[in-house]
């Protein structure tokens, strides 16, 4: 049991007192289940089931791998199995590794992470920072055996900077299950943008927590784009701890095989003029399972929330399935929130219409789908990234990149 | 019948009034034009009792009362009408139980018995045959799904359906086309009277056209700087605002 | 100068929350009650005193069991003391000299009741078209109408009664759509309860009036636990109505009720709710605890179709749900669900597809105001061979002050490509715009908050057969009074 190999690996690692609470916790609690009412729908068993070890190996990692899997972004943050292999140089950027960090957690995971995670890393940013590109964050894992890999970064914007990171996993080694937790700060009048590129192989299950606190004037936003891998769960929470903050989520799914994702998205909005949006959208081929929660909190006092969220899937296979969960709490009486949600099939006629126009039904049905995705994809600002979306898009509905 | 002194207005500490004088008697238009921000819309909105807007001086004073005074409801039971540049919508609400009980409410006011089915259906057809207006939509919810036309139309009608003496129409020729403008003209036209007075409050003379206003007063930064017959007007249309400067 | 608001939000708070419960009386009748407590000598006693056969003994006793195996549950979103369960009346029954063989012979003090309660049998007899079946405290207390309804061989009678007359029905249906150990109350229920309807509609029957019962709890530290049983055969028809009014008791008073419908092929069940417990004082002392279980279940192309109004209770907590088990069935529901004061409320409904071609609309309106708090949680299932099943969601929340909270809580779950679900909720306030041209237009702020949030509330509001539609209008109107500053 992974449990046992967690105590086994603890025994002989020298923890700080704030570690100890952290694995005391967990072991008290252990990994979610789903009487758990955040992971009903999201059963760890089978990904558990593995016999992981904690303790990595190193392989070589060459430039040709290197630009397999970059978008070509001019500035690229590298790590091996967890560690940084190579980082870029820019003035106004600090990366330091750090033993014993404290960040704030939403899951049992994210206590294992802080207790166990030996490579812990701080990026700073400075005050008024404007990175010209973004930054490219690639994780190259590969070990000998089956691997439970721990990530573990702070990312702090300073006041009026602006921060945009493409994040990328790329495993080539066996089995792994990643326990990712990344905590940003974002301060005042600061913009900070990540997108979450899951491409994974199958042997990759990922929990992926991103915890974000913003200041005042900030604004933060999150792209994920899941395509590949055998299990995804993020955790996406945004914490707007003072006025006028704005947090944006945009999700893209699309996925086949057995492949399993879940987004549970939750925005804590404290104070009042802020405004969140949200925007989710799925397609599910085969025997693929999809899970959306999205939670939005308005605390009392927290006047003048606008607040927006949708999620819409379209299904196409018979043993696909999903269940979503748009929930919203609502203590303060002068906002606007609204939460919409569809779950249905592409529109027959449409597809006719397409069809009797000389279409093929494949190219009919991809240039729907498409369609259906494009207002997520209009929100995209970074060229790369529309391109690797549009591309990856592309394969999946087995269509010419070029149509889209 | 109604008589503004050195009104000042404020929102959010900031003066939009700065000081208008206006006398409107019985049976008189009035046409208050001026460029966009003049506060053409605030001093209707401060006569209809805003709560947005704060009087920081002067004095409104309505067939010899404190017009400050009263709360909004009050002094359209006094019969203070406002037909709204932005009319609000009501899902759910019908126009004909929205007008009935703003009929009722009046009389209730004056301690008058409800009106009674039958005459509000004869008023109804009465007032819907001066306005052109299709009985259907009586039952439609106040507002939603209304055409820009068609709220400004409802405005009219329910100024004919509560037979105001002070009317204050903001704005109600904008967003009209042309046969529209006709018909809410000939509805206002109509509703004239010696015992009656109208302020048109409108950013085009073209509205002039179709209702004579017996005076012209031009705002500008919170004052009214000129007065004047209907000519004025048709200078302004000539002219435009420049020539004030 | 500023131009004050006419009436503060201080005063109206005050006004709102010092507006009086109107049912808020006692009746002075003698009942009849055994000691507080629950154990199985209490459940024979129950039986014994309904004279019922063994079967039904056995079904009592065997719920008893599972309930003290089971935990009062706690996902939802309302917090309350845990009544102490044996610190409640199980049974409790007007008493009466002799059984009554017509309305004429009811306790004149208990037909006073019933006039206040604005349900005054004799009107209801002239207005004709409602059969009202009255179930006070524990006990049905009066049935009118059942000669008409027996010539068309529908059955409406107190459930006591059914299970002596007609308990081929009861024992083949009882326990079928909500089974005893489907949750902490319904087996609590399932146990104790003493009385409740029973209405039967033979195959191809259209019942040609509205089925009325209305509940309402009397003596203090009672539980009421009814149980109503509806089953509309094949091709038939009926809308069936409840009301529901207790006194004003310090204390709070707990409510359990298990409602079973059966609609048999192309039948179809119309069952509205206008629910007035007595909600609690302004500080939320006293008030019912409700915690209801309804289920119905459609067969082939029947319909089910719930609709309520629900302005009272301290807790509500109750979700009428359908099972669309046959092809092309159609669930409904439309819900007003108000909440003042320290209401709580957590009401949704359960929409599970089994069926192909299935159908669900759910319409739920939540207003909030004062302290309180108002959820919404639903669960559209859409099982895998319930092919090109159809929902349409809406969840919309009034909110009345900056106090209350509101909350929605969907859970979706497809599993099939050819369906289609769709939810949207939104939530908004009554906009400072919408009360100023009402009043511009010389309607009061009061009177303008009752026109919008009956406007809000039309979609639903119109489902209520008429008598109930006024009657649910008037109670809005009284719960909100003065919430709006």
């Amino acid at each position: 049991m992974l449990i046992e190999e967690i105590k086994k690996y603890v025994i002989n690692t020298d923890l700080s007192s704030t570690q100890k609470k952290s694995l005391n916790y967990f072991l008290e609690n252990g990994f979610p289940t789903t009487k758990d009412e955040d992971w009903k729908y999201t059963s760890l068993k089978k990904v558990l089931k593995r016999k992981y070890c904690l303790k990595s190996s190193d392989f070589e990692l060459n430039d040709e791998m290197i630009q397999q899997y970059s978008l070509g972004f001019k500035h690229k943050l590298i790590f091996k199995n967890g560690k940084i292999f190579s980082e870029p140089k820019i003035s106004g950027v600090s990366i330091k590794q750090t033993s014993d960090l404290c960040m704030p957690k939403n899951s049992t995971l994210c206590y294992l992470n802080e207790a166990i995670c030996k490579n812990t890393y701080e990026i700073k940013f400075d005050k008024n920072l404007n990175l010209d590109n973004p930054i490219e964050i690639l994780h190259f894992i590969n070990n000998n055996n089956d691997y439970f890999l721990q990530l573990r970064t702070k990312i702090t914007c300073g006041s009026g900077s602006n921060v945009k990171l493409v994040e990328r996993f790329c495993n080539i080694g066996k089995n792994t299950l990643i326990n990712s937790c990344m905590h940003a700060d974002v301060k005042r009048n600061s913009f900070f943008e990540i997108s979450k590129l899951q491409s994974y192989n199958d042997n990759t299950h990922t929990i992926d927590n991103t915890l974000i606190d913003q200041d005042r004037d900030s604004t933060a936003n999150v792209h994920t784009f899941s395509f590949d891998g055998s299990f995804i769960r993020n955790n996406l929470n945004f914490y707007q701890n003072n006025e006028n903050c704005t947090s944006n989520m945009n999700g893209i799914t699309i996925i086949d095989k057995s492949n399993f994702v879940d987004h549970h998205t939750f925005v804590d909005h404290k104070f009042q003029n802020c405004l969140s949006n949200e925007s989710y959208k799925g397609v599910y081929f085969d025997n693929t399972k999809g899970v959306f929660n999205g939670k939005i909190m308005v605390r009392p006092d927290a006047q003048k929330i606008n607040a927006f969220q949708s999620n819409n899937n379209l299904l196409f296979s018979d043993s696909a399935s999903i269940k979503t969960k748009p929930q919203l709490e609502i203590y303060a009486d002068d906002v606007k929130c609204s939460h919409g949600c569809t779950i249905g099939q592409i529109d027959k006629k449409s597809l006719f219409y397409m069809r009797s126009r000389g279409f093929s039904e494949k190219t009919a049905k991809g240039l729907l789908t498409f369609a259906f995705l494009i207002e997520v994809i209009e929100k995209l600002n970074t060229k790369e990234i529309v391109d690797y979306a549009k591309t990856e898009i592309a394969k999946k509905l087995s269509i010419e990149k070029d149509l889209l | 019948m109604l008589e503004i002194i050195n009104l000042k207005a404020q929102i959010e500490d900031k003066t939009i009034l700065n000081g208008v004088n206006l006398k409107v008697n019985k049976g008189e238009v009035h046409a208050i034009m001026g460029p966009n921000g003049s506060g053409k819309s605030t001093l209707s909105s401060v006569i209809a009792g805003n709560e947005d807007y704060e009087v920081s001086s002067g004095s409104i004073t309505y067939e010899g009362d404190d017009l400050l005074e009263m709360a909004p409801e009050e002094r359209s039971h006094r019969g203070v009408f406002l037909s709204f540049q932005y009319p609000v919508e009501i899902p759910g609400l019908s126009v004909s139980n929205f007008i009935k009980t703003a009929i009722n409410e009046k009389r209730k006011a004056f301690g008058q018995e409800n009106i009674s089915a039958k005459e509000l259906l004869q008023l109804f057809k009465e007032k819907c045959e001066l306005l052109n207006i299709d009985k259907e939509y009586l039952s439609r919810s106040l507002n939603e799904g209304f055409s820009g036309g068609e709220k400004k139309r409802n405005e009219i009608f329910q100024m004919a359906m509560m037979e105001p003496k002070l009317s204050i129409l903001d704005e109600t020729d904008s967003g009209l086309d042309i046969d529209a403008l006709k018909i809410v003209a000939n509805g206002v036209n109509s509703l004239k009277s010696s015992s009656n007075s109208i302020i048109l409050i409108t950013h085009y003379q073209r509205l002039l056209n179709y209702i004579v206003p017996d005076f012209v007063h031009i705002l500008k930064d919170g004052k009214i700087v000129m007065s004047g017959d209907k000519s004025l007007a048709h200078k302004l249309e000539k002219e435009g605002y420049s020539f004030l400067n | 100068m500023k131009i004050e608001p006419k009436i503060s939000e201080d005063i109206l708070l005050d006004e709102v929350t010092s507006k009086e419960y109107k049912y808020g009386f006692t009746t002075n009748i003698e009942s009849e009650k055994i000691e507080k407590g629950l154990n199985e000598d209490v459940i024979k006693f129950i039986s014994k005193k309904k004279n019922e056969p063994d079967w039904m003994l056995d079904f009592r006793l065997e719920a008893f069991k599972v309930w003290k195996e089971m935990e009062e549950p706690d996902w939802a979103n309302i917090n309350y003391p845990k009544p102490d369960y044996q610190d409640i009346v199980y049974y409790c029954a007007p008493k009466q000299k002799k059984k009554l063989n017509s309305l004429d012979d009811l306790d004149p003090e208990m037909k006073r009741t019933f006039d206040r309660l604005g349900i005054s049998i004799d009107e209801q007899k002239r207005l004709a078209n409602v059969a009202v079946d009255i179930v006070m405290d524990s006990v049905s207390v009066a049935t009118s109408f059942k000669e008409k309804l027996a010539e068309l061989g529908i059955i409406f009678c107190p459930i006591s009664e059914a299970i002596q007359k007609y308990p081929e029905l009861v024992k083949k249906y009882i326990g079928t759509v909500i089974p005893v150990r489907d949750n902490f109350f319904s087996a609590l229920n399932s146990a104790v309860f003493s009385d409740g309807s029973f209405c039967y509609i033979p195959k191809g029957t259209e019942c040609p009036m509205e089925l009325s019962t209305y509940f309402r709890i009397n003596e203090a530290g009672t539980g009421q636990f009814e149980r109503t049983l509806v089953i509309a055969e094949e091709g038939s028809y009926v809308s069936y109505l409840e009301g529901c009014t207790a006194p004003m008791r310090d204390e709070n008073q707990l409510h359990a009720a298990v409602v079973e419908l059966v609609a048999q092929d192309s039948a179809e069940i119309k069952y509205s709710t206008v629910q007035n417990w007595y909600p609690g004082d302004k500080n939320g002392k006293g008030g019912v605890f409700n915690f209801v279980t309804k289920r119905g279940i459609c067969h082939d192309n029947a319909k089910i179709s719930w609709t309520q109004v629900e302005t009272g209770s301290a807790v509500t907590w109750k979700y009428p749900s359908c099972v669309l088990k046959g092809k092309n069935s159609i669930g409904e529901f439309f819900s007003v669900a108000v909440t003042n004061n320290f209401q709580q409320a957590d009401t949704g409904t359960k929409m599970v597809h089994l069926g192909e071609n299935s159908k669900s609309t759910i319409i739920a309106k939540g207003i909030c105001a004062g302290k309180s708090n108002g959820s919404y949680r639903g669960l559209v299932k859409i099982a895998k061979g319930a092919k090109n099943s159809r929902n349409f969601s809406q969840c919309d929340s009034l909110l009345m002050g900056d106090k209350c909270g509101s909350h929605t809580f969907p859970y979706i779950e497809v599993d099939n490509k050819s369906s289609k679900v769709e939810h949207e909720a939104t939530t908004s306030k009554i906009g400072e715009d919408q009360l100023f041209y009402c009043n511009q237009r010389g309607i009061g702020t009061e009177e303008a908050v009752a026109l919008i949030v009956n406007g809000y509330c039309k979609e639903v509001l119109n489902k209520l057969p008429m008598e109930f539609a006024v009657e649910a209008k008037k109670l809005l109107e009284i719960s909100l009074e003065g919430s709006v500053g």
